[in-house]
């Protein structure tokens, strides 16, 4: 296991991140945009009004509770791909977060790292495989899980088996798990944290939108941050 | 103890170096002037700036009586601190240079109210909402500034703003929403309302109007 991490780490020293800019070419168009549909008529007719309900029977210190449990137990994953993309930095700083909210946040139903001023950044086994050069690949609306490029929804795949909470919990534990991450899902779209989602689907094409939305996105993940050449000047024009 | 008194040769010497301290002050102080912008915008003085503009936004969230109000005082902040000329201009895109002067007047003001509005909406959920600011650069098109924005049991949401002082005021005149361009997404949007009404740049202030 030394071996493989060590080797792995090694070739994503070597290996230079790639330019990859989005081309426009969406070749799965035709079947995204039935797929986007559906997901809409989801959205309406399930995910925001069980979300409404959730809302009111939930009472709003245990909705935040439930959310900070579940994304704690997000960040063992995350440090393991900062650890496979090379950045000790980052992973340090993301096993203190989660050291310090299951230890001094009860178990991770607090969130002290965040006043602490631990970042709270995503990452995933698809960032990974940017850091590692491969491309990222067609473009994909995926259906109840949105916008993914290729490399993307293989890093989704990827990252269940990285996930050491999966490894180590016992499988008694996976139920309480799936439903702790299912009700997070509800409270976020109760407190609106998709706004961006919302706002894309009363747009004009929401399909466009979409996915220009999760490209400019996934660029900032993968960049950490916005690059000054990809930056708007309209006074320029 | 014995002065010695300085001889022809070390007075040139040092008369030399006199001479290459100044050409190269003066060299240096050309080139600052050639690299920066005659008012130099500043990290320090924007980040005050994007302090002021979250306070006021908070404000306007907490203390508003009503939706309205709350729409009307978000309006204002954009007002007094955005570059809305330049935010509609980029808005209409080409379109804009085949605009009247009268309906580029109509269109700035109709696409400000839209915008306060638009946005506005999802103000409530932020209530107890904190912005921090991370960090600041200076970039060729002005300085950004990279904040989060938390609350609790939300995740973070990455809000990074655009400033300049090309306007001849210091404004903000871009937002992204975690890596999403406000002005991108309001050119793509501006431009399907176009095509929709047919190209008609008076229909458009007509729709935007009617958004509200």
């Amino acid at each position: 296991m030394t071996v493989f991490l060590a080797s792995i780490m090694m070739v994503s020293l070597t290996t230079q991140c790639p330019a990859d800019r989005w081309s426009d070419a969406d070749p799965f168009e035709k079947s995204n945009r039935q797929t986007h549909e559906f997901n809409k008529g989801f959205d309406r007719g399930f995910y925001r009004p069980a979300s409404r309900a959730y809302g009111t029977i939930v009472p709003s210190p245990i909705d935040v509770f439930i959310a900070n449990f579940s994304r704690n137990l997000d960040l063992p994953g995350r440090a393991v791909n900062y650890l496979l993309q090379a950045d000790l930095t980052a992973t340090a700083l993301v096993v203190g977060r989660f050291a310090t909210n299951t230890i001094i946040g009860f178990g991770g139903i607090g969130d002290p790292a965040t006043d602490l001023g631990f970042p709270d950044e995503q990452t995933d086994f698809g960032v990974t495989l940017h850091t590692w050069g491969v491309d990222r690949g067609n473009y994909l609306e995926l259906p109840f899980l949105g916008p993914r490029t290729v490399r993307q929804a293989t890093g989704m795949v990827v990252d269940v088996f990285l996930d050491p909470v999966s490894q180590v919990l016992p499988a008694r534990y996976d139920r309480a798990v799936f439903t702790v991450s299912f009700l997070d899902l509800l409270s976020r779209r109760q407190r609106s944290g998709d706004f961006l989602d919302q706002m894309l689907h009363e747009s004009e094409d929401s399909y466009v939108a979409t996915r220009s939305a999760y490209f400019d996105n996934r660029d900032r993940v993968l960049n950490r941050g916005l690059l000054e050449d990809d930056l708007e000047d309209p006074y320029a024009e | 103890m014995t002065l010695k008194t300085p001889t022809q040769s070390e007075f040139e010497i040092v008369r030399r170096k006199f001479v290459s301290v100044v050409a190269a002050v003066m060299m240096s102080g050309f080139l600052a002037l050639q690299s920066e912008p005659a008012h130099a915008l500043t990290t320090t003085e924007v980040e005050a700036l994007i302090e002021t503009v979250a306070r006021e936004i908070r404000t306007a969230i907490n203390e508003s009586e009503s939706e309205t109000e709350m729409f009307k005082r978000f309006e204002s902040v954009l007002e007094s601190y955005a570059d809305l000329p330049i935010i509609a201009r980029s808005a209409l895109g080409v379109e804009w240079r085949r605009a009247t002067a009268k309906q580029r007047r109509e269109f700035t003001a109709a696409f400000s109210r839209y915008l306060a509005l638009k946005y506005g909406k999802h103000f409530r959920s932020f209530q107890q909402a904190q912005v921090k600011i991370r960090r600041s650069r200076l970039v060729k098109s002005g300085v950004l500034v990279e904040t989060v924005v938390s609350r609790s049991g939300a995740p973070p949401l990455a809000i990074d703003w655009q400033v300049s002082d090309k306007s001849g005021e210091t404004r903000i005149f871009n937002l992204y929403i975690e890596g999403v361009s406000v002005l991108s997404i309001e050119r793509q949007e501006i431009g399907l309302l176009l095509d929709r009404v047919g190209g008609d740049i008076d229909v458009l202030v007509a729709e935007l109007e009617s958004h509200g």
